[in-house]
């Protein structure tokens, strides 16, 4: 993996707004880490993917219409 | 017409069940894939026999746990899975649907119709892999399961809860064996499973046809993994057959599961093992393969009341290569089940079907379960076989006989024809009786060696046409007291002098014990 222990790496579809960058560092900090590394990534279409270690918080837009198209 | 609306709806739900959620989920990266294997890095707290879910909702297996590595076998998407792909922990272990509704259906190793009717909603699942019920748990195996074949119900008899192996060479008619007992549970009450592993689809088919014309699928559930199905379906098979049996064992019903066939499902093993880098050992089988049909069969039990009386019988088949049961597998599978029947392909060749060898087949704990007036009258029925057969191998060196030995070999002969079965025709209990009883009897001398068959044929249709009663006479829980036993050589007799004759003369001619039948 890319991220070494400590950084977070978050993938968004567009630059966060300071207010959402500042959620996401609360986020990542209450989590045990201290850095984030943004990766813009407009294939995700919305929402946010956070990777903390070998954990994944998969909010994007992208994954539940994959869910949803397998489930119809 | 398409109800456009509906389909409209079932989408609006399916959409709003999805939305709102963001999971939490372990992940890694997968670092090698190939042969339907993948190793994945950077997966933490995955659990052996874990499930896991590749994005593009394939499914893998977690089965090697390594430093570095988690080394997964896929279900699917074999050809769709790319290197650096994530894969996700589930938490879970693999589980197989089960319910009633499965009855009748074709299912795929993971719960999913493979028939094409309608979808199943069973919500309910069982681990595929559980463990087997305690010594505790459990009853004697004490009630018989019938499988309508004579020389099987007679000499090798098979009790609920017992695991019976059904091994012999191909084309021997093992399956054959298997779903004439399943089509025998018609009026049993008993739930039948046919799990195939690795069979050929046609073969496959076949079956299910079969099973469906003779109106078996009602009680029926075919497990199916053909031969072109992923190696680790092959594998799981048998254990979600067994979660299916599980789930109607626990209710308290019986339970009949067909493994058709474990030499198949160790060669599937073996393939993962191999691929996964696991050391071989004999016949490049790994070294748990005993385990792996052991904790099979392990679960196949008969419980008791304080746990709702079910049971699950298990019908292991294993295919030898040229008559070797000293192989691997047979010898392990042999060492594990409570007995096995023997086929062989020179038995069948000579015209012997079912082509039970009954010097080397045994049920080691069917005994008990037999039914009184059966298990009276083949008391003797082995030994006088063995006898027979020592004999003949004596007599091809060819030699004057004289007039006892003579009648031993007729005898004989007479008796193992009426062992002869074709396949569908399954007898009753009561029918088993009054053959067995005839054809044990001194009235067979009468009949002229090659008019057996036909008076086997005929006799019992010749019972239900003129002596319908003599059928309520018999208790098959009871011993059979000389009064039936007169009534049923005093029939016998009967049918013998009108289909039979005096002389020699009509042997040969079939159509003769036909119209005996008419006449009588």
């Amino acid at each position: 993996m890319e991220t070494h222990e400590g950084t977070a790496r978050v993938i968004l579809a567009r630059r966060p707004d300071p207010d959402l960058n500042k959620k996401i560092v609360a986020f990542t900090q209450s989590r045990g880490c201290t850095a984030v590394k943004y990766t813009i990534d407009p294939k995700i279409v919305g929402g946010i993917i956070i990777y903390i270690g070998d954990v994944i918080y998969d909010g994007s837009l992208r994954s539940r219409l994959d869910t949803i198209k397998r489930s119809i | 017409m398409i109800d456009v609306k509906a389909i409209g709806k079932g989408i609006r739900e399916k959409v709003e069940a999805v939305s709102g959620h963001t999971d939490e989920r372990s992940c890694g990266k997968i670092i090698y894939s190939g042969d339907g294997i993948i190793h994945i890095a950077g997966l933490r707290n995955v659990k052996y026999n874990e499930l896991l879910e590749i994005r593009g909702g394939y499914k893998a297996l977690a089965l090697n746990l390594e430093r570095d590595s988690v080394g997964a076998v896929l279900f699917s998407g074999e050809d769709k899975v790319r290197f650096g792909d994530l894969a996700y922990s589930t938490g879970k272990t693999v589980q197989m649907r089960v319910g009633e509704e499965l009855l009748g259906r074709i299912v795929d190793p993971l719960g999913e119709p493979l028939d094409g009717l309608a979808e199943l909603t069973s919500q309910e699942y069982r681990p595929v892999e559980y463990p087997a019920p305690g010594i505790m748990d459990r009853a004697k195996v004490d009630q018989p399961l019938q499988t309508g074949i004579l020389a099987i119900d007679s000499m090798i008899p098979i009790g609920r809860g017992q695991r019976e192996l059904i091994i012999g060479d191909r084309q021997t008619g093992k399956t054959a064996i298997a779903i004439d007992t399943i089509l025998n549970q018609k009026k049993e009450d008993v739930i039948c499973i046919y799990v195939s592993i690795g069979q050929k689809s046609s073969s496959l088919a076949k079956i299910v046809s079969t099973l469906r014309t003779e109106g078996a699928m009602e009680y029926t559930c075919v497990v199916s993994s053909t031969a072109d199905d992923p190696v680790p379906l092959q594998y799981l098979a048998p254990y979600s057959g067994c979660a299916l049996a599980e789930y109607f064992m626990y209710r308290g019903k019986d339970v009949l599961i067909v493994y058709d066939d474990l030499s198949k499902h160790a060669v599937a093993y073996r393939t993962m093992s191999l691929l996964l880098k696991r050391p071989a050992g004999r016949e490049a089988y790994p070294g748990d393969v005993f385990y792996l049909h052991s904790r099979l069969l392990e679960r196949s039990a008969k419980l008791d009341a304080a746990h709702g009386g079910g049971s699950i019988t298990a019908l292991p088949i294993v295919e030898t290569l040229a008559g070797d049961i000293s192989a691997y597998i047979p010898t392990n599978v042999i060492s594990i089940t409570d007995g096995q029947i023997y086929l062989e392909s020179e038995l069948f060749n000579s015209g012997v079907r079912p082509a039970v060898n009954v010097g080397l087949s045994v049920s080691r704990v069917g005994g008990s379960a037999q039914r009184a007036a059966i298990r009276q009258i083949s008391g003797q029925l082995r030994v006088n076989l063995a006898q027979y057969r020592e004999l003949a191998i004596f007599m091809q060196f060819g030699s004057d006989l004289d007039a006892e030995t003579q009648k031993t070999l007729s005898r004989g002969q007479k008796m193992t024809d009426t062992l002869k079965q074709r396949q569908y025709l399954n007898y009753s209990v009561k029918d088993m009786v009054i053959l067995l009883a005839v054809s044990q009897s001194e009235l067979v001398d009468k009949i002229p060696a090659k008019k057996m068959t036909a008076f086997v044929d005929g006799l019992l249709d010749y019972i239900r046409v003129n002596h319908a009663s003599l059928f309520d006479e018999i208790d098959p829980d009871k011993k059979l007291t000389d009064e039936t036993k007169g009534k049923i050589f005093a029939v016998a007799e009967e049918y013998i002098d009108c289909s039979v004759g005096e002389g020699e003369e009509h042997s040969g001619r079939d159509e003769d014990a036909s119209s005996g039948q008419e006449e009588g």
